[in-house]
């Protein structure tokens, strides 16, 4: 092998590094993606259950005297076994009302805010929904 | 043959140069789409803070006609009757507070614009970072006689 040969060895060497380096970061900026999107679809689909099961609005009120006995009947989501929804009044962290449902959490917990109108003695007021969510 | 393998190492290098450059372009879409996501969060999430502000009900008073007007009929009412007097707009301040430290909390600066009229009231505190994105959601109410805008920054 003389040094033509030899450059051509390392270059190849060289190129295959540059593959596999940018192959791995190609990987990885896909796993990310695939995981955000993830995320985000579950979160639109709790939304639209809560909404559905009158436990947020996004133009409604919601009353915060509500009985908690048929909430043991609730069906949730696919692939959500439990959560914790916490209603209080926007600027104050006291809680209003406290919902257990489901199983004790696993893992990881999918936890966000939403703001929304809630009625506390007899006047509509701006409040907070804490919702924690797991699989 | 030793010049033919070393013309292949260079076609390899040549490959993998043509690939990374296009794994490069490919990242930078994808970045830029992430980034539009996030920002199309950020404007919806603070158009509903918004909303929810302006439906709240003012706090009741004995005898008050207002007591069960949300904010935004109060502030139409406002805009009608001319300037506000100190404890009118101590009154608004303590229906916007709690949505800015909610939003604050979470999100990032936050500051509320109201403009009655000719007169434009501040909430909150403004900061502008060099650079910065900032989001705003702008209501007017009352035909335009009350402009309402909220402001999230970072």
């Amino acid at each position: 092998m003389d040094r033509e040969g030899v450059g051509g060895f390392l270059e190849s060497i060289l190129a295959v590094m540059v593959v596999i380096t940018a192959s791995s970061v190609f990987m990885v900026v896909l796993a990310s993606g695939t995981l955000q999107v993830d995320g985000d679809f579950a979160k639109g689909d709790l939304i639209s259950w809560l909404a559905e099961n009158g436990l947020y609005s996004e133009n409604g009120v919601i009353h915060m005297d509500g009985s908690n006995e048929d909430m043991d009947a609730l069906s949730f989501p696919e692939e959500i076994s439990g959560m914790t929804l916490t209603y209080r009044s926007s600027g104050n962290s006291t809680p209003i009302r406290s919902l257990n449902l489901g199983s004790r959490p696993l893992g990881d917990v999918l936890a966000f805010q939403l703001p929304l109108l809630i009625e506390l003695n007899g006047r509509v007021v701006a409040g907070i929904m804490e919702v924690r969510a797991w699989h | 043959m030793a010049l033919r393998k070393d013309h292949q190492g260079m076609a390899v290098l040549v490959d993998a140069l043509i690939f990374l450059v296009a794994l490069s372009i490919l990242v930078a879409v994808v970045h830029s789409t992430t980034d539009k996501g996030t920002s199309d969060d950020r404007t919806g999430l603070l158009r509903s803070y918004h909303s929810v502000m302006l439906s709240a009900e003012l706090p009741g008073e004995d005898g008050s006609s207002m007591s069960s007007a949300t904010l935004g009929d109060y502030l139409i009412a406002l805009s009608i009757s001319g300037a506000p007097d100190e404890e009118q707009v101590e009154r608004i301040e303590g229906m916007v507070n709690g949505t800015i430290t909610e939003l604050e909390r979470t999100e990032g600066r936050t500051w509320l614009v109201i403009e009655l009229g000719t007169l434009t009231f501040h909430f909150g505190s403004v900061y502008l970072e060099e650079g910065g994105d900032v989001y705003a959601d702008r209501r007017e109410l009352g035909g335009g006689s009350v402009v309402s805008t909220l402001f999230l920054s970072g």
